[in-house]
């Protein structure tokens, strides 16, 4: 049944060897693959080294443990919030499943068991509230902007009512883990490998081709079959899956509870999403980037901590650093389009 | 029509002398040198990428030529931008539509020269009068100037564009691809403005991909290919093959294939009292296996929503049989899975067909997803095998199935539309307006590949603006009015002059829902009211459902 219009058996051209034709192959695809994430890579590299001038002993695996461990928030907070972001929405609701995640944990981490338990009830709460989201968007179609901003506030009261003042506590076992490591790599190192490596998996499943078919053009999508209701609420619930882990890593780092915890990291989520490559405009993009993303922005308020900047420059050189991020990107872009002949 | 030694007597409007201009190192123009006069339409022809539309946006401003000038009236013209063009009297109609969508039809007509109060404020009801004072002057009737753009269908919008520029009384007018979203009625209407423009001495640039239409209305042609000029002739100098083959370099062997599929006999789809809102009110037809059915007719009359409702996108009541088994079609996916495929070339052109930021490959292989799948994963190597041979088969682009589909050209998109199908299993195409915009050699190509289609089993549902695609590339072809099937022709022989045989005057004479087909009163039925037909609002939305 498939098609044989116009068949013409050979019609590439002339024989290769089969290795020459793997190379030909893959520099084909190079060609017209995604370079975002990789310049990402380079500018958090370009990072690291200016910090390791300043603070001697940077690349030793504890720092860059410590580095990991300050990063692993933001960066599965960027996992769920990239997903989003490909299917062209955005959420913004991580903040406050983040912050309730924080409080539950903060009253109710007692022993191993109910760190447990309670870690399985705030992962099951985080993907519901994804859920939420993604049928008020996907179902209902209205704008992911306003769903999420409507739900990070329905989110924020309740952990507020968790947990009215930042404080609470969790057990110092569950705390110390993130600073532990197994096999000479810190613990924090291998969470970012593993959510490289679940990342990897999933960007190869159908769900993930989906979700980039609907980032790209939503009609089109559905065209080729695809159901969008389903898939929006998949992505949805993965960004609050990831927004309630990020909550168990963030309570880990601060080892304890706070309900406006959320409210800080809901920009830079976005932000690291960006700064990784990832078009806001939804189909293009990868967390390979995302986690490069992130750790620049820790990295960079480091470097300004290590230069003894006011805090302020911090914040300020976010901004600096998204706008000189969303430029290169674009630039990028318009370099491959003239490379490949494309006219976009 | 002006007799031939006249026009290069007449006055030189506006004059391009040695036009280039280069995108990162690809000439879109070199050396170009053209020009226009007063009192005669030039018609500017060309395949996708000849350079047409660049030299449009040199002239009006938009882009900025690399060497080379333009005279208006033997004085350097320069405009920073078509606003200043416009005002200096070089008007133009732009493929993209710049207009409006959120404002209404009167203030896109007066952008930026909107009649003011005292106070500053724009004085609606003076628009108002002036927006009927010009749609009476150049007879357009059926646009109320109060509507918002966005309500309007891509024909009256077009019409809309027009009207802009021509509120602004140019000396010249471009019409870039102008007729490609209007239908036959709308296409008198602006040919007969255009005659009365170039009465009044003005100098008209014509660009179509639409040989006949601009064989119609020029007195002068000028060829583009790869950025130069290949010549310009006058009209009655050169024939139809004559310009393809500038256009092309090369003889196009044929537009058309002369060798047809026979239809098999097993009807594999058969629609009966298919009804769906106003639009679509009771259609019956059958399609058999290996045959090309043609579906026209004027803007609005139901062959949209017609495709929408046999692809499941709307919802409709009636029968639907696919091989001989009632289906029940309420999403895209129960469409697919009863082996129909629809190849949708939106109006705009823009989306609904593509995904443009993911690879050939990608775009291909999303209907057919669960073919390739292993352990809940894509096997990326059973994806390749899969997608290859059609990328190959189809000849898409560079033939590189990683190839981004948003850096395509148009034709290749369209490809790439078809190509997703032929590898769900899908044994009944709807191909609903694949021609559109694309240029000659790509249109060969289309019907070619539409013919193998067909010889292969495939059964094909056409629907085409172009009246002369529908004479010469279905076996039947359906003529649709006010929702239904008022009239169904075969396809030309050429060798006997039979009724029931497709010939363009028939087919807009049904369209316009003149009845008479089997008498021999038969005459092409010029419409007094051109537009009436196609103001109004989609009633369905391709979304809007689980």
């Amino acid at each position: 049944m498939t098609a044989s219009v116009g068949a013409q058996p050979g019609a590439s051209g002339r024989w290769r060897p089969p290795i020459r034709q793997a190379g030909a192959e893959m520099w084909a695809r190079s060609r017209s693959a995604d370079v975002r994430p990789a310049a990402a890579w380079v500018l958090t590299l370009i990072l690291l080294f200016i910090y390791a001038g300043l603070q001697p002993g940077t690349l030793s695996t504890g720092s860059l443990g410590i580095l990991a461990a300050d990063t692993l928030a933001l960066a599965v907070l960027g996992l769920g919030q990239g997903v989003v972001i490909l299917t062209a929405g955005i959420d913004l609701s991580v903040g406050g499943v983040l912050a309730l995640g924080t409080t539950i944990a903060a009253t109710h981490f007692t022993g191993t068991g109910t760190t447990l338990l309670w870690s399985v009830v705030i992962l099951a709460i985080g993907t519901a509230a994804g859920v939420i989201n993604g049928v008020l968007v996907g179902r209902l179609r209205l704008q992911p902007f306003i769903v999420t901003l409507a739900t990070w506030s329905i989110f924020d009261g309740i952990a507020l009512y968790v947990l009215p003042v930042a404080g609470g506590s969790v057990p110092g076992g569950y705390a110390n883990w993130i600073n532990g490591s197994a096999g000479g790599i810190p613990n924090a190192i291998w969470v970012l490998i593993a959510l490289v490596a679940v990342w990897l998996w999933f960007r190869r499943t159908r769900t993930a081709r989906r979700i980039y078919a609907i980032g790209s053009d939503r009609e089109a999508a559905r065209i080729a079959g695809v159901r969008i209701v389903p898939t929006l609420v998949t992505a949805y619930a993965i960004s609050g899956l990831c927004a309630a882990g990020a909550a168990l890593f963030y309570a880990m780092l601060t080892a304890s509870g706070d309900p406006t915890s959320g409210d800080g990291l809901i920009l830079p989520s976005v932000a690291a999403v960006v700064i990784g490559g990832t078009s806001l405009f939804g189909g293009q993009g990868s967390f390979v980037g995302t986690v490069a993303g992130a750790l620049t922005l820790t990295l960079l308020g480091d470097v300004i901590f290590a230069v003894h900047l006011a805090s302020y420059w911090t914040v300020l050189a976010d901004g600096l650093l998204l706008i000189a991020a969303v430029l290169a990107g674009t630039g990028l872009q318009a370099l491959q389009a003239r490379r490949t002949g494309g006219h976009s | 029509m002006p007799q031939l030694n006249q026009i290069s007597q007449r006055e030189r409007l506006l004059t391009a002398n040695g036009l280039s201009k280069a995108f990162a190192g690809v000439h879109a123009l070199q050396e170009v040198s053209f020009d226009v006069r007063g009192g005669e339409v030039h018609a500017l022809l060309g395949e996708n990428g000849a350079g047409k539309s660049t030299l449009v946006k040199v002239i009006s401003g938009v882009l900025r030529a690399d060497s080379g000038e333009v005279r208006l009236r033997e004085v350097p013209f320069a405009p920073r931008d078509p606003g200043a063009s416009l005002a200096a009297g070089v008007g133009v109609v732009f493929q993209e539509l710049p207009l409006i969508p959120d404002l209404t039809v009167m203030e896109n007509i007066f952008f930026g020269r909107q009649p003011l109060s005292p106070l500053g404020t724009v004085a609606r009801r003076r628009m108002r009068a002036r927006a009927d004072e010009l749609f009476a002057s150049i007879g357009l009737a059926g646009i109320d100037p109060a509507r918002q753009l966005r309500d309007l269908s891509v024909a009256a919008r077009q019409l809309v564009a027009i009207a802009k520029v021509l509120a602004a009384d140019p000396d010249i007018v471009v019409l870039d691809e102008a007729t490609s979203a209007l239908g036959p009625a709308e296409v008198t209407w602006l040919f007969e403005r255009t005659r009365a423009l170039a009465a009044a001495g003005k100098g008209i640039v014509f660009i179509s991909h639409r040989m006949a239409e601009a064989d119609e209305i020029s007195d002068r042609v000028t060829v583009l290919r790869n950025g130069r000029n290949v010549g310009t002739w006058t009209a009655g100098e050169i024939t139809a093959d004559g310009l393809i083959s500038a256009m092309l370099g090369r003889r196009l062997e044929q537009l058309y294939p002369d060798q047809h599929a026979i239809p098999q006999d097993e009807t594999v789809l058969a629609v009966q009292e298919l009804t769906a809102g106003r639009r679509l009110r009771g259609v019956d037809f059958e399609l058999r296996r290996g045959e090309i059915l043609g579906i026209c007719g004027l803007e609005g009359q139901g062959q949209l929503e017609l495709f929408l409702a046999l692809y499941g996108v709307i919802r409709a009541r009636g029968t639907i049989r696919v091989e001989g088994r009632v289906r029940r079609l309420r999403s895209p996916r129960d469409a697919l899975r009863a082996g129909l495929g629809l190849a949708l070339v939106p109006e705009d052109r823009k989306n609904e067909g593509i995904l443009p930021t993911l690879s050939v490959r990608e775009n291909i292989s999303l209907p057919s997803l669960r073919r390739i799948r292993r352990l809940g994963l894509i096997d990326r190597g059973a994806e390749r095998d899969l997608v290859g041979p059609v990328v190959r088969d189809l000849r898409i682009g560079r033939e590189d199935p990683e190839q981004l589909v948003g850096g395509l050209s148009g034709g290749n998109q369209q490809k790439v539309i078809v190509g997703k199908f032929l590898l769900t299993g899908a044994k009944i195409l709807l191909f609903y307006d694949l021609t559109r915009g694309v240029d000659v050699g790509t249109k060969a190509e289309i019907f070619k590949m539409m013919e193998q289609l067909a010889a292969e089993g495939y059964a094909i549902l056409f629907y085409s603006t172009d009246l002369a695609e529908l004479v010469n590339v279905p076996h039947r072809t359906c003529v649709m009015f006010d929702g239904q099937i008022v009239a169904e022709f075969a396809r030309a022989t050429g060798v006997t002059d039979a009724n029931d045989e497709a010939t363009q005057e028939k087919l807009v004479a049904a369209m316009v829902g003149s009845t008479a087909r089997t008498d021999d009163e038969i005459r092409p039925v010029e419409p007094d009211v051109p537009v009436e037909s196609d103001i109004e609002v989609r009633p369905t939305e391709p979304e809007g459902q689980p």
